[in-house]
């Protein structure tokens, strides 16, 4: 069976594991618990009829006491990088992040979720910014951990890149 | 060498880390385990089977075999089965060793105060956006006496009574002026008193705020509206008591904002700063003990690794040197065979040949007799006379043979060596050809215990082969005698050198040999009678030689006390 390592990261209190939560658990809590070092989940997903393992490190947030180590990037197959929408901030990191794992990773399958997408009239990242983004090639995809809008499908999406298809 | 080590580190869990929940892994580089060991069990980590892959196991190294470093370090990594562990990777030349331990402990200590810090970020984060949206407000109508320290009226006095922060407004002179009412706790900041009356401050009235305010006037040049911070600091008032806090720089319609916040954190917030930082120095300082340990437990395994090598190589080193000296032992076995068969030989060859001289001695003895009545009889006889000549040489050389194989029983005397050699020297120089000059220096007048014929013979002998050898191109013989002190006794050192050719170097191992000769007419038997007499007499004779410059016989005899003159 093919095996994919997948990485999350982003700013802290995005959402990174209710995101991951949602996705093999199907469970959201509103309460926020903060990671420290890695949570490690495996699931396994169908992509167009072949079955891919997907190991998820869910990454602890980066901010001025923890920062994501490089050597936790390694054998990663994707990335996916996580901003809270409610947090403009947040974005910057999520881009910065993308920009430090691509110059350790090179290349890789990555997808931009915009998470809270549940509280888009406390949005500061518009539509504007994040059409942007796309036009520079970035899959933008606004996601809900708490209603779990979109987020199977930025995972299979994933998934569905990192095996080429 | 895995097996030992595989050993060592089994050794290491059960008996060092025996009540922690540690296990180890050595893989293939491919991954698939060939060694393991540890509490599996309390890690909630299910045994590996003789083909199990490591990811199948932990399952985090997914995507990583092969490991491309030399060692991966990882922390806090929550594993499915639900154990939070630390883990260190090292890569070998032809294995990967793996070692994790729980730190769900450590994990669980530190995660509380990461979350209070974390939600009071996102407290900070919340209150800089109302800051910022007050850019939105407008405050056209609070333009009364600011000046005079009046509050401003309306939302945004209320605003800033109600945060309890100092408002400061910096003028186009860069004077600070109150701009809300002051709060309770303004007597803390320095000069309160001015700024309760009106009266302007200068920008470096904050000390603490120098480079703060500096970058806030920048950024008010540069027009931009963002807020930003100082970041927290500790003030002690006129009372002494420690307090805490936090300036904010901003922009609002034109005026240039500077906000101050006592006690920016509640008490247990400000308790949950300390305990973080103490928390964050404790966990580096375990992460530093836990690498320690780790390499220390690496040292050990390098240790003894180095140890055993060490050992490997003395052996190796010890079989060597032995493996020399039984070699030299048996070039010395083979020496001493052919020695001894070299002397049985010599023996065998003296025997026969002193039977042989003796019995021809007795033949010579008659010729000789009969020859001299013969010419006493009929008077002068050319050939008898040639007869008996030659009768004579072959006497002496059967005499020679005689002394060669010792059977001519001499006894020995005292004899003044120095007296035969001026003998011989002088008997040397009435015959030496014209170009061989002779050069004497003897210094002793000792005495040695020795047949003086014998003697004479071995001086003769070897003065001979010196001007013999000096014969065709002419040269200088040297004769000295001197004392020498050898092992604390007594010694005279006869030295007989000749400017000559020198001796071949491979004729030097044969010279002593009896009848070998490199003369037309010699009979092979001076040197090794010589050689002979000399270690008769308790001596010892060496050479020197060197080609194209000569050859130097060194004789050496105990020195005779007379004193014991009577012990003989």
């Amino acid at each position: 069976m093919t095996k994919k390592k997948i990485c999350l990261l982003g700013a802290f209190a995005v959402g990174k594991t209710s995101l991951v939560q949602q996705y093999v658990n199907s469970i959201f809590s509103d309460k926020y618990h903060t990671t420290v070092g890695v949570k490690i989940e495996k699931t396994s997903v169908d992509v167009d009829g072949e079955a891919v393992d997907l190991i998820i490190w869910d990454l602890h947030g980066e901010d001025d006491f923890q920062h994501v180590r490089l050597s936790y990037l390694k054998g990663s197959a994707g990335l996916i990088f996580v901003a809270d929408g409610t947090r403009h901030s947040t974005l910057a990191t999520a881009l910065n992040l993308r920009q430090i794992a691509e110059s350790s990773m090179g290349s890789l399958p990555f997808m931009l979720l915009v998470n809270k997408a549940d509280l888009a009239d406390q949005w500061e990242i518009d539509d504007e910014v994040m059409e942007d983004l796309r036009g520079q090639g970035i899959s933008v995809i606004p996601t809900s951990a708490k209603t779990g809008q979109s987020v199977e499908w930025a995972f299979e999406e994933l998934a569905r890149k990192m095996v080429g298809k | 060498m895995t097996t030992g080590y595989a050993r060592i580190l089994d050794t290491l869990c059960r008996k060092t880390f025996k009540d922690s929940a540690i296990a180890w892994f050595i893989t293939d580089l491919q991954g698939t385990i060939r060694y393991w060991g540890g509490s599996l069990s309390r890690l909630n980590l299910p045994e590996p089977g003789s083909d199990t892959q490591i990811c199948d196991l932990l399952v985090f190294l997914e995507g990583m075999i092969p490991v491309a470093d030399d060692e991966l370090e990882f922390s806090f990594i929550e594993l499915p089965s639900g154990v939070c562990v630390d883990a260190c990777i090292y890569r070998q030349e032809s294995s990967l060793d793996i070692i994790i331990w729980d730190s769900s402990r450590k994990q669980s200590h530190l995660r509380p105060t990461l979350q209070v810090v974390n939600e009071m970020s996102l407290l900070i984060e919340k209150k800089e956006k109302l800051l910022a949206d007050l850019d939105a407000v407008s405050v056209s109508d609070t333009k009364t006496d600011m000046k005079n320290g009046q509050a401003p009226p309306g939302f945004l006095g209320e605003f800033f009574a109600a945060l309890n922060v100092a408002v400061l407004e910096m003028d186009d002179q860069g004077r600070f002026f109150l701009f809300s009412q002051p709060p309770p706790w303004l007597d803390s900041l320095p000069q309160a008193e001015r700024l309760r009356s009106g009266s302007p401050l200068e920008e470096d009235c904050f000390s603490f705020l120098g480079n703060f305010i500096q970058e806030a006037k920048t950024r008010w040049d540069q027009g931009q509206k963002q807020t930003f911070g100082s970041g927290l600091w500790i003030e002690e008032d006129h009372r002494g008591e420690e307090l805490l806090f936090e300036a904010s720089a901003l922009a609002v319609q034109g005026r240039r904002l500077l906000i101050i916040s006592k006690d920016a954190c509640l008490p247990d917030e400000k308790q949950a700063i300390i305990q973080k930082g103490r928390d964050l120095a404790l966990h580096y300082d375990n992460e530093r003990k836990s690498g320690r340990q780790l390499r220390s437990l690496n040292d050990i395994l390098e240790i003894r690794v180095r140890e055993r090598t060490r050992e490997l190589e003395s052996v190796n080193q010890q079989l060597s040197i032995e493996l020399r000296e039984r070699k030299r032992a048996e070039t010395e076995r083979t020496q001493a065979l052919e020695q001894l068969r070299q002397s049985q030989k010599m023996e065998a060859i003296g025997t026969l040949a002193g039977g042989v001289a003796h019995d021809f001695n007795n033949i010579l003895s008659g010729i000789i007799g009969y020859t001299e009545l013969s010419i006493v009889e009929s008077g002068e006889n050319e050939k008898l006379d040639k007869i008996l000549g030659a009768a004579y040489r072959a006497r002496n050389l059967v005499q020679q043979i005689l002394t060669f194989s010792h059977q001519d029983a001499r006894e020995r005397e005292p004899v003044m060596l120095s007296r035969v050699v001026n003998e011989v020297v002088g008997l040397a120089m009435a015959s030496l050809p014209a170009d061989v000059g002779i050069d004497s220096d003897l210094n002793s007048n000792a005495y040695i215990l020795a047949d003086s014929t014998q003697i004479h013979q071995v001086v003769m002998n070897l003065c001979t082969n010196a001007w013999q050898a000096m014969a065709e191109n002419g040269g200088m013989l040297s004769v000295g005698l001197q004392e020498r002190e050898l092992d604390e006794k007594r010694h005279l050192l006869l030295t007989i050198k000749d400017t000559g050719p020198g001796i071949p170097a491979d004729l030097m191992d044969r010279i002593f040999d009896p009848y070998f000769t490199t003369k037309e007419e010699g009979n092979g038997l001076g040197l090794s009678v010589v050689q002979g007499i000399v270690r008769k007499s308790d001596g010892y004779i060496e050479v020197d030689t060197a080609q194209g410059k000569g050859t130097e016989f060194r004789v050496i005899f105990p020195v005779w006390d007379l004193r014991n003159q009577s012990k003989l």
